[in-house]
């Protein structure tokens, strides 16, 4: 089925709310710093259900996954300090780079949504 | 309020709404403009034979909106000269509004939508902040979007059209020709991707087969402006086989007022006249300061 385009004046077209999410950081995960400037982050394994002995005693699991952040990905790690929400990580970043807000909300967006998908953020909606 | 021109059609819209969809067709198409939250306005245009029977069109479209839309309230105004409708769509209130471009033979629909009330001084100025982009003298165009002030030639069309975060481009040309092609370039975030100089850079971004490229730097109001010229007619005291001769020139600068790089480059079988104007500051122009060099 193709795709319908979504036009300006369809209902509810607002952003809005997805910006006033703040992104938090996972607690669990730990950040340490590479020599080159990166940021390692290593976010631990959650233990699959089926672990327990005897298959324990074999199947060794990664206790945790890394995360490389090169660069740009390690600033917008930064501006995530679990109190900035998403529009103004945006505004920082655009700031920062000379961006306009929509060609800077695009780039967070899409990198905070990565984030998210590994584990490295939670996103927090306020009520 | 920042002007747009797009598609030989110019509006001004307040500072921070940026075009977020286009539409390269010159026969129907539209674009979408939105604040930091939501888009704001829509403004389409269709080519028609002749100016329309506003009263009639209005009352079709009243209807049509009320019926499958489930438009409420719906009224009748007037504003600037344009003729439209209000009424609200689910929560949002919007207005929109035709005027018939008769240079153009456009029909244009400008649809606002506002987040609680019209904001009628607003929709004002907008309205009558809209018209048609005459073509020059010189056979020029100007387009105005994503931060660029552009003059296209008018023969040529709108090919393509690609804006990502920190990439705004735009190719003019004809269809299944390579011969005529005009490209505008305006590149974010330099200090992150640029290795060498621009020169370099350029020399390294040319589009066609160049043995002996001309290349000169200038300095003009702050801007460094790195140029290349190609003539490929003069290459062998004449056209090349498979008459693929023809001129080609490009420029490229960093502006010192947004930190971007701007390219620019237009490849023709022949010289015009328009080829006095330069291409930094003349067919391109980043910031204030370079326009004004060339009035």
């Amino acid at each position: 089925m193709a795709k319908r385009k979504v036009t300006a004046q369809e209902p509810d077209q607002s952003w809005q709310k997805m910006l006033l999410a703040r992104p938090v950081r996972n607690a669990a995960a730990k950040v340490s710093a590479c020599s080159d400037g990166c940021l390692r982050i290593a976010i631990p394994n959650l233990r699959p259900w089926y672990l327990f002995p005897p298959i324990s005693w074999m199947v060794r699991p990664a206790a945790s996954k890394s995360l490389v952040l090169e660069g740009l990905g390690a600033e917008v790690w930064d501006l995530c300090d679990g109190r900035r929400t998403v529009e103004e990580v945006t505004d920082c970043f655009a700031a920062r780079h000379s961006l306009s807000f929509h060609e800077s909300r695009v780039s967070i967006t899409g990198y905070l949504r990565l984030l998210v998908q590994r584990g490295a953020l939670a996103m927090v909606e306020e009520a | 309020m920042t002007l747009w021109t797009w598609r030989h059609i110019r509006i001004e819209l307040p500072d921070d709404w940026e075009m977020l969809q286009f539409s390269r067709k010159t026969d129907v198409g539209r674009c979408g403009f939105a604040d930091r939250y939501q888009f704001r306005l829509e403004l389409s245009w269709r080519k028609v034979i002749g100016p329309p029977d506003y009263n009639r069109m209005l009352s079709d479209y009243q209807a049509k909106l009320e019926r499958e839309r489930g438009m409420e309230n719906s009224r009748r105004i007037a504003t600037a000269g344009w003729q439209g409708l209000e009424g609200r769509i689910g929560s949002q209130m919007t207005s929109r509004f035709g005027w018939y471009a008769p240079t153009e033979s456009l029909l244009l629909e400008a649809v606002f939508v506002w987040p609680q009330d019209r904001d009628k001084g607003l929709e004002r100025l907008v309205l009558a902040s809209i018209g048609e982009e005459p073509v020059r003298s010189d056979g020029l165009r100007p387009w105005r979007a994503f931060g660029m002030n552009v003059l296209a030639s008018d023969d040529l069309s709108l090919q393509d059209c690609q804006v990502e975060p920190g990439l705004a481009k735009l190719v003019f040309g004809r269809p299944n020709s390579e011969k005529f092609r005009e490209t505008f370039e305006r590149i974010g975030m330099v200090s992150h991707w640029l290795n060498g100089t621009v020169r370099e850079w350029l020399l390294g971004r040319l589009e066609v087969e160049a043995r002996e490229p001309q290349a000169a730097t200038d300095r003009i109001a702050d801007h460094q402006i790195e140029t290349v010229l190609v003539d490929s007619t003069n290459r062998r005291g004449g056209r090349s086989w498979f008459g693929r001769g023809g001129c080609y020139r490009t420029a490229a600068w960093i502006c010192p007022t947004d930190g971007r790089l701007y390219r620019i480059s237009e490849r023709r079988p022949t010289a015009r006249t328009s080829d006095n104007l330069p291409l930094a500051g003349g067919r391109l122009c980043c910031c204030k300061s370079l326009s004004e060099t060339y009035g």
